[in-house]
């Protein structure tokens, strides 16, 4: 697992849902002092492999994001808790090789 | 575009109550349809879109930002806001919702900055708290409006 440069959120449409997440994550990570990483969002129409070092799915789309490449889930879109939560356990189970 | 520059005030609702959910989407959306932003089948895309994936545009307890593609009958990039006294749920959600953003967006782009002062507002318990118990169509409107990202 290398280091992740690059975050893409996924949503439906791209529009909406995934821009919230994206800014909320945006935040996050400059809090978790990990700001240089990069963050974009998309819809899942549009989602590849190879986009992004990890994706970032709302919990409904979950299943259908996670076969492009390392993947977690959100419910709350906008519960900078639990994305923290969610992204710190991510980062402790894949830490950056050194 | 600023949240002012897309959001008319007159799009601001607060309303009592819905039927069901798809009554809530046809209310939250028929300003905007009627003012030739969005045609009829942006209604319909949200409802298909919300049986489809499973409401996912609820954001979090209290809150569901209606939106489909830009290419199911958008016309111009608007937003409204219809908050719901007696709460509702989406088919499959076991979250309540009053608040509803509608979102039409004509391309990625134009409705960003406008979008983010939303999130602003949702994203801190004080405001998001606001949002779900206003007390007046001005409080809603500034409560989102004056937002700063």
């Amino acid at each position: 697992m290398g280091k992740v440069k690059k975050v893409l959120c996924v949503c439906q449409a791209g529009l909406g849902s995934s821009l919230i997440l994206g800014m909320n994550v945006e935040k996050v990570l400059e809090a978790m002092g990990k700001g240089d990483i990069r963050v974009e969002h998309t819809s899942i129409g549009d989602t590849t492999a190879g986009q992004a070092d990890l994706y970032i799915a709302g919990g409904d789309i979950y299943e259908q994001v996670k076969v492009f490449g390392p993947c977690v889930a959100i419910h709350n879109l906008v519960n900078k808790n639990e994305i923290r939560e969610v992204l710190e356990k991510y980062f402790e189970e894949n830490p950056d090789e050194e | 575009m600023e949240l002012k520059d897309l959001l008319k005030y007159e799009n601001v609702e607060i309303i009592d109550s819905v039927k069901d959910w798809r009554d809530a989407v046809a209310i939250a959306t028929r300003k905007l349809v009627e003012q030739g932003y969005i045609e009829p089948r942006y209604t319909d895309a949200i409802i298909e879109s919300a049986i489809e994936h499973n409401a996912y545009f609820v954001l979090c307890p209290g809150v569901a930002l209606l939106h489909a593609s830009s290419d199911k009958g958008v016309n111009e990039t608007q937003l409204s806001i219809t908050y719901v006294k007696e709460p509702f749920r989406f088919e499959g959600k076991d979250e309540d919702v009053n608040l509803m953003i509608t979102l039409a967006a004509a391309d990625g782009e134009s409705h960003m900055q406008a979008i983010q002062q939303v999130a602003i507002v949702l994203g801190d318990d004080e405001t998001l708290n606001k949002a779900l118990n206003p007390e007046s169509v001005d409080d809603l409107y500034n409560l989102f409006t004056e937002a700063q990202v």
